[in-house]
């Protein structure tokens, strides 16, 4: 990684040690306050998820006979089992959509001269809006009869693609109960116990509404995170490159790209944080859909504890995704913040 | 360009439900009480106010907080309300469902008996014994119904049914209703209206054709687990589903409840299968008449009425228990029974409130309630089973919609009933 | 730095992008931008036309169509059921997005411009844990603000949105400070400046775009909540806007004219809050501060 060096002071150790020792301890007052908020409460759900018959009123933590026949049920659970596969789904195709497309509206909103506020206010505003209600004007938009499809048919799109496919052009977006692909054989083999999958392991179609949905509604902070990075890269950087030549290009890839990964790393964790979470947006817009095409482990969690009224299942379905980051993001994070340190 | 007539409809509504703001005989309890329940808008919180200003009025000093939460049919509701507990922050009244819900509430001991009450009011004298029974756990009754819904209505429109030339009525076969059906499409009219982007309509609609094939007797064994779900009349129903789902309207995953009932209104498609509050939707915000512009039939036994009833308890803890008791008082009052049902669209639990000022519907509705066979639904937490229940059916529907497959509905069902 | 300066180093900059990247690029980027605006709006669009109509013909057949009759009562009836509410979320959620921000700047630097034995590990376990869906810790989380005595009151809320923005706002500005060279705080250490002398002398006034996206999150995500909003406040009266927006949906029935309408009421604070931390998107405020 290129350092520019504009001093020629030699770091002074001592004071530096000192200073790292003062540092850690003005640090800690977070990190215990929210290490209470965060692994005490876990620490309880945890108690929660083992329990056999815990309920608000009469918190009885006592365990049965077998305490993670709630964790093996789960996974044996079809819903359960669609949810992981419609979370790795969506967040994956999300992060992609939104992170690479909220970088390129963010490099051209940066070059823009007047209008760069008007641009910069309607990516962003989307943002500002409740997710309960943009679930429903969504849920309207892809309406198979009277939404978007409409655009298709007004536009001609749809009589091009009858005259060459010979069908109708009708996408089902949130009504459709088809899923592309199927994985279920491979991973049957490749994960240990595998056997147990029941639901097909491809991607349900009805999840890219749900998908576009978000990325509308959250795009415009990944652009925001990608503008502050941008008119954060001091002029001397940039004036350097012009005078070295350097075309537009040039200058992207080689000083504006890395500076910008670490704040990068930040929007993605970031949205990663909003996607595995997500509820209120696709409860209001789809709901479970057909054969829990569109279910969530947020909205599992939700019925399991205050509809079903089973507080342990709830509990263990949380537990168990916050497992899953760990074992996935944590490595990661832990990789990426040694890195970007670097400097 | 913009017309006075919505303001004036507002201002109408408004002073019907203040006019319909009863006077009860006047009590003594004052202070503060909580009310908690998940109806905030419309014509559920019109009929709440009516209870609300009844209360108040009966009883000076009396205030009433109104802490209502919306959605999830009731479900964020329950999110809260169980922090509450936990918390021991409890509300004077809340909300709840006859059946396996309210058991739960038993379990934890957080309710007040109520059993002193319905004998020195008299009530156990005019609510149907069956409806007691089910708010009745180890011979103590506890909670008062504010009116009972059905939910196994088909609605059906006028205008579809004479395109189609057809004519539903009564108690419906399937043979007769497929006939109907399948006229209706030729015609080009997409047969059942369906908005089930919340599963629970489309579990409705199956519930209404189980309890079609097996009767209120039947109905009652499935879910007491005497009868296992591999039976012939569920297999019957289940295969009707299937093919009921062939003559929904295209989109219907992408509708909820209010969406179907108003295509129904315009007539795009022919019936409905939903709980009676769709007879408020369709005449206050569908402006559509009762007989002219709609008419209703049932699948299956008309006499047989599936349940759902919308209940208040008082909790054990509260502070003010004479508030609590105030309120529960009102809400069983005849005469503020008749107003809320006005608004509200159920039929009045007691059987000394006069119908006749109800919509033509509403006095068909409390009549069977009055003489015809009642079974809890299972799908709005009714039955005397688990909560879990009624879950894992909204799952295997889920599921059902998705695979189709009789057997492992039947196989879902009979797991989950005996493992709660 | 006074205003006119940061304007001529904004011009200055702006000139120095017209030189480099021709202006066939910007056109092009230009024209990229603005096929994506109806994109955008489209669901304003719904949106507005539905708060304007009546009950009936608010719903999704009819979308698209302008009002017919043109009506005000979704706003009125929006209006005079959020509007209690405001104030509320006011008084929660500014000090909670000053405070989770000063915070997590704060902790951001230390982390940023520190190296101790456990500070990656005490970040990454400060981040991981937000993972978990925030349903299944509701009970624990109102026992605790029951002990501390601040349940059913705004700054318990405050408390709640500040914790549990702390990670997120540490994250943002830590990923910030790695790219501001380390010779800066050195050089203030020379000179004899302490932690936080050098943090509010050297690290804030070059912060300003970290505060922007920190705002920004952090107002959205505080004014929008529900859950902690509903759970923890018990008491209509002082309960957030976005509980009397939910609310605005009847369990069973629902007006959408009112509802949309009060989406787009309930918005705007957060779309002026926007506008004010969009004016500090200005190049060049890390110009000067190497020397």
């Amino acid at each position: 990684m290129s350092q520019v060096k504009t001093s020629s002071n030699p770091p002074i150790k001592r004071k530096k040690r000192g200073g790292d020792k003062k540092a850690a301890l003005l640090l800690l007052p977070s990190f215990l306050i929210v290490s209470v908020f965060v692994y005490v409460f876990i620490t309880y759900t945890i108690g929660v998820s083992l329990a056999e018959n815990w309920m608000p009123a009469k918190p009885n933590m006592a365990r049965g006979e077998d305490p993670f026949a709630t964790y093996k049920n789960l996974f044996l659970n079809a819903r359960f089992q669609s949810d992981l596969r419609n979370s790795f789904i969506f967040t994956f195709l999300f992060l992609l959509v939104t992170v690479i497309a909220g970088f390129f509206i963010a490099l051209a909103v940066h070059n823009m001269g007047r209008s760069k506020g008007f641009f910069r206010g309607v990516f962003l505003l989307p943002y500002a809006l409740s997710f309960i209600v943009t679930g429903v004007v969504w849920r309207w938009l892809f309406n198979p009869d009277s939404g978007v499809n409409l655009f298709l048919q007004y536009s001609g799109v749809a009589a091009a693609y009858k005259s060459i496919k010979g069908e109708e052009l009708r996408p089902e977006w949130l009504t459709s109960a088809t899923t592309v692909g199927d994985v279920g054989a491979l991973l049957e083999k490749i994960i240990p116990g595998g056997e147990i999958i029941q639901v097909q392991m491809g991607i349900p179609l009805a999840l890219i509404p749900v998908i576009i949905a978000t990325a509308w509604q959250l795009l415009g902070f990944a652009m925001a995170m990608f503008l502050a990075g941008l008119v954060s890269i001091p002029d001397e950087l940039r004036e350097a490159s012009m005078m070295d030549g350097a075309k537009g290009s040039r200058y992207y890839r080689s000083i504006a790209l890395p500076m910008l990964a670490p704040i990068a790393i930040t929007t993605l964790v970031i949205l990663t944080h909003v996607a595995l979470k997500i509820f209120d947006l696709i409860y209001a817009m789809a709901g479970s859909g057909i054969g829990f095409a569109t279910d969530m482990p947020g909205i599992f969690v939700y019925e399991s504890m205050y509809k079903a009224l089973k507080y342990n299942t709830g509990a263990a379905a949380s537990i168990v995704m916050l497992a899953i980051v760990c074992v996935i993001v944590v490595p990661y994070l832990i990789r990426t913040n040694r890195e970007t340190k670097g400097h | 360009m913009f017309k006075a007539k919505g303001k004036v409809g507002v201002a109408v509504f408004t002073a019907v439900a203040l006019s319909l703001s009863v006077s009860i005989a006047p009590a003594n309890a004052s202070g503060k009480i909580e009310v908690f329940s998940w109806w905030t808008s419309g014509s559920e919180d019109a009929a709440l106010q009516a209870i609300i200003s009844a209360a108040v009025k009966a009883n000076s000093g009396l205030e009433v907080v109104n802490a209502a939460v919306a959605g999830g049919a009731g479900t964020n509701a329950k999110q809260v309300l169980a922090t509450r507990l936990a918390g021991g922050d409890v509300p004077e009244i809340w909300q709840t469902h006859p059946g396996g819900e309210l058991g739960q509430y038993v379990d934890q001991g957080v309710l007040a008996d109520m059993t002193a009450l319905y004998k020195s009011e008299g009530w156990d004298k005019v609510v149907p014994k069956d409806l007691v029974a089910s708010m009745t756990y180890d011979k103590k009754t506890y909670s008062v119904l504010t009116g009972v819904h059905r939910a196994n209505t088909m609605w059906i429109s006028s205008a579809a049914q004479k395109k189609a030339g057809v004519s539903l009525s009564g108690s419906l076969t399937w043979p007769t209703f497929k006939a109907a059906a399948l006229k209706m499409k030729a015609k080009g009219i997409d047969p059942i209206c369906l908005g089930d982007k919340d599963i629970w309509t489309a579990a409705q609609l199956l519930e209404a054709l189980i309890v079609a094939e097996e009767g209120a007797a039947g109905w009652t064994a499935l879910l007491d687990g005497s009868k296992k779900w591999t039976s012939a009349g569920v297999k019957k129903a289940v295969a009707n589903f299937n093919e009921a789902m062939t003559w929904v309207n295209k989109d219907h995953k992408a509708l909820d409840w209010t969406g179907a009932v108003a295509a129904l209104a315009k007539g795009t498609c022919g019936v409905n299968i939903m709980g009676d509050w769709a007879y408020g939707e369709l005449l206050v915000k569908q402006k559509k008449v009762d007989g002219k512009d709609f008419t209703y039939a049932t699948f299956g036994d008309s006499n047989t009425f599936v349940t759902v009833g919308d209940s208040f308890v008082i909790g054990k803890t509260a502070k003010n228990q004479a508030g609590a008791v105030a309120f529960a008082k009102a809400i069983m009052d005849p005469k503020v029974q008749l107003a809320f049902n006005k608004l509200k669209g159920s039929a009045p639990v007691r059987s000394d409130v006069s119908t006749k000022t109800l919509g033509k519907y509403q006095q068909g509705a409390a009549k069977v309630l009055a003489n015809g066979k009642k079974v809890p639904s299972l799908v709005h937490g009714q039955a005397l089973v688990a909560a879990a229940v009624g879950q894992a059916y909204a799952d295997a529907v889920t599921l059902l919609q998705a695979n189709k497959d009789v057997a492992k509905f039947s196989r879902a069902m009979d797991a989950a009933i005996a493992a709660n | 730095m006074s205003t006119d300066t940061l304007e001529k180093v904004n011009s200055r900059a702006h000139k120095s992008a017209h030189s480099r990247f021709g202006s066939r690029s910007r056109r092009v980027q230009f024209v990229f931008l603005c096929l994506l605006v109806p994109l955008f709006t489209m669901p304003f669009y719904v949106m507005i036309m539905a708060a304007f109509k009546t009950p009936q013909f608010a719903e999704v057949t009819t979308m698209w169509l302008p009002p017919s009759p043109f009506s005000f009562d979704g706003l009125q009836e929006a209006w005079s059921k959020l509007s209690p509410n405001f104030l509320n979320s006011f008084t929660m959620v500014v000090p909670a997005v000053i405070i989770s921000s000063a915070i997590g700047s704060f902790n951001g630097y230390l982390l940023s411009k520190f190296t101790f034995r456990f500070s990656n590990i005490m970040f990454t376990m400060m981040l991981v844990g937000m993972f978990i869906p925030y349903q299944s810790v509701l009970i624990p989380l109102v026992k605790f603000l029951q002990l501390v005595n601040l349940y059913g009151t705004i700054p318990g809320l405050v408390l709640v949105h500040v914790v549990y923005g702390i990670p997120i706002t540490t994250l943002i500005f830590r990923n910030f400070y790695v790219s501001i060279p380390k010779e800066i705080v050195e050089a203030a250490a020379i000179d004899g400046a302490g932690i936080l002398r050098t943090f509010f002398s050297v690290i804030v006034p070059v912060s300003i775009p970290g505060f922007v996206v920190a705002g920004i999150f952090q107002f959205t995500n505080i004014w929008n909540d529900f859950l902690f909003g509903v759970i923890t406040i018990s008491d209509p009266t002082k309960q957030p806007v976005t509980v009397a927006l939910n609310n605005l949906s009847g369990t069973q029935t629902v007006n959408w004219n009112v509802l949309m309408a009060g989406a787009l009421i309930a918005a705007i604070p957060t779309a002026m809050a926007y506008l004010g931390l969009g004016r500090y998107f200005i190049q060049g405020l890390t110009a000067g501060s190497v020397k």
